[in-house]
């Protein structure tokens, strides 16, 4: 392990911030804020465009000659069922983030657009689009283009499945070939490391607002947060230290199963037709502007809509890109035997079906208990993580709505955490698939300290700049990724 | 401070983006090695 300098330099990297955030928690805040807003401001176009360019890209690959090739041998057939690898997918991707936004995004946007100018009904569509576009099909194709590479260069050229990997595959054993892909797997552990603390801390916070709704506790302060905390880190623990992959499938399906019970709960329960009406009205909105609305930097509005874009959805589109890595190492190993064109239309298409009608439930319920004066939409302003569950207090079984909600939330985590730390410790052994448990505890622990600084910073918004500030330069890394992938593909026999 | 910083970030973009250009179409040379010159055979 010693002689190992990527996981080393790694493991420095990332203690070495979490030192940071634990001496100077608000130093380590203010001082991502500041550098997020500089380079969001400046190359903000750049990450727009690259995100549309890896959407069209991945368009036209399904519908060229290259959609025939498949990811594998010639005869293989895929490993998992279709519905069990839409499933999979969709639970890495996107996990605690659609409970915590669910309905709070489409609501804060909602009151940014109403404080912009008098109140219209349109501006319940604007804000739900907005909330799609932010999780839709950008954010999946980032996914999808780092997992096709990833799987095309493993399963067909027998690369490691390493960032690196690819690289190396196509500019051979060239000494800048070799330090760019060594460079290229240190950021991205260190990318993985930073975004799945970030998204541990939120469901940290996600779990401690559950509890509290559940026992009406108020000021709860940090005491229930850090023991909520610890709780998670004891439940993690133990998977790492055996191998549980078929539990932790288990474990990652019930989480989703427990969303969409919630999800079907919500729409036969709440105003069916009203969410049904929305849910059609987005379908059409989302598919006629989204491409276009890719390339909407808002470069001549003023100020105040301009942070706002850069605190959301170029936020977001930098979120997608820290969490490449993983989740693109994740597909790309369950989608072996699949073609191009099934690959990409599957994980473009049916993870933004799934959002559309998930945030036209929980938005839509959300706008209408809001128009009904039974939730005051201010809420995402004063404590963003109780809009949820504000919003199932008006509904009918909230105990139990409630206790679901944490659960799932509670799952979608620990899973992650488990998932993460074998994928870092993958990563930081040169691709090996067999880890030992030593590395994976390491992980799991320097996870759980990164976790620690997020939840100490206290606020979500500082949680997505300490986020941003270490995805920066994965935006150069999947363009790289998908130059390989398009020049490898230049040699295919079609 | 900010126009420096700013000009500083776009002029690496710019270089990137031309590397990526310059990389796309370039010809392996004649004695680079490949990892993918192998048969291809089970991850």
């Amino acid at each position: 392990m010693l002689k190992n300098s990527l996981l080393l330099v790694a493991m420095a990297m990332t203690i070495g911030v979490s030192i940071w955030g634990m001496v100077d928690t608000q130093g380590l805040s203010d001082f991502a804020t500041e550098w997020v807003k500089i380079t969001l401001r400046s190359r903000g176009w750049f990450v727009m465009l690259t995100v549309s360019i890896l959407l069209i890209t991945s368009l036209i690959l399904a519908f060229s000659k290259y959609g025939h090739i498949k990811l594998g041998p010639e005869d293989e057939k895929p490993e998992f069922s279709t519905m069990s690898w839409l499933t999979m997918m969709f639970a890495a991707g996107m996990g605690v983030g659609l409970l915590f936004y669910g309905a709070a995004e489409p609501i804060s946007h909602f009151l940014f657009l109403v404080q912009q100018g008098p109140q219209t009904p349109k501006m319940a569509n604007e804000a739900l689009f907005i909330t799609l576009f932010n999780w839709g099909l950008h954010a999946w194709a980032i996914y999808g283009v780092t997992a096709l590479v990833i799987a095309y260069f493993g399963f067909r050229k027998n690369a490691p499945q390493l960032i690196s990997g690819p690289i190396r595959s196509t500019f051979g054993d060239h000494p800048v070939a070799v330090g760019t892909g060594w460079i290229v797997d240190l950021l991205a552990i260190y990318a993985i490391a930073i975004g799945l603390a970030g998204s541990l801390a939120m469901g940290v916070f996600q779990v401690e607002d559950g509890v509290a709704s559940l026992f009406n506790l108020d000021n709860t302060g940090m005491r229930l947060t850090l023991t909520i905390f610890a709780v998670l880190c004891a439940a993690y623990i133990f998977p790492l230290m055996v191998d549980l992959s078929k539990g932790m499938a288990v474990l990652s399906n019930t989480a989703l199963i427990i969303a969409v019970g919630l999800l079907i709960y919500l729409l036969i329960l709440g105003p069916t037709s009203f969410l049904m009406a929305g849910i059609v009205e987005s379908i059409g909105d989302y598919f006629f502007r989204v491409i276009p609305a890719g390339f909407s930097t808002f470069a001549f509005f003023d100020e105040t809509v301009k942070v706002w874009f850069e605190s959301w959805s170029l936020n977001y589109m930098v979120w997608w890109l820290a969490w490449s890595p993983f989740v693109g190492v994740f597909i790309a190993r369950i989608s072996r035997g699949r073609t191009i064109r099934a690959f990409i239309l599957g994980v473009l298409l049916a993870p933004t079906f799934f959002s559309i009608f998930w945030f036209g439930v929980f938005g839509g319920i959300g706008f209408y208990q809001g128009a009904a004066s039974k939730l005051d939409p201010a809420v995402v302003n004063e404590n963003i993580n109780q809009t949820t569950f504000l919003l199932l207090q008006n509904m009918p079984l909230t105990v139990l709505t409630t206790v679901a909600t944490t659960i799932a939330a509670f799952l979608f985590i620990v899973t992650s955490v488990v998932s993460a730390a074998y994928v870092l410790s993958m990563f930081s052994i040169g691709g090996s698939q067999n880890p030992s448990v030593k590395i994976k505890l390491i992980w799991g622990v320097i996870l759980g300290a990164r976790g620690l600084v997020m939840i100490l910073s206290g606020s979500v918004g500082a949680i997505r700049n300490i986020i941003a500030m270490s995805a920066g330069p994965f935006v150069f890394v999947v363009l790289l990724l998908l130059l390989c992938l398009l020049k490898s593909l230049k040699n295919e026999k079609v | 401070m900010a126009t420096f910083f700013d000009t500083l970030m776009n002029l690496l973009v710019f270089s990137f983006v031309g590397l990526l250009v310059w990389l796309y179409f370039r010809k392996p040379a004649s004695n680079q090695k490949h990892r993918d010159d192998g048969p291809e055979h089970e991850a």
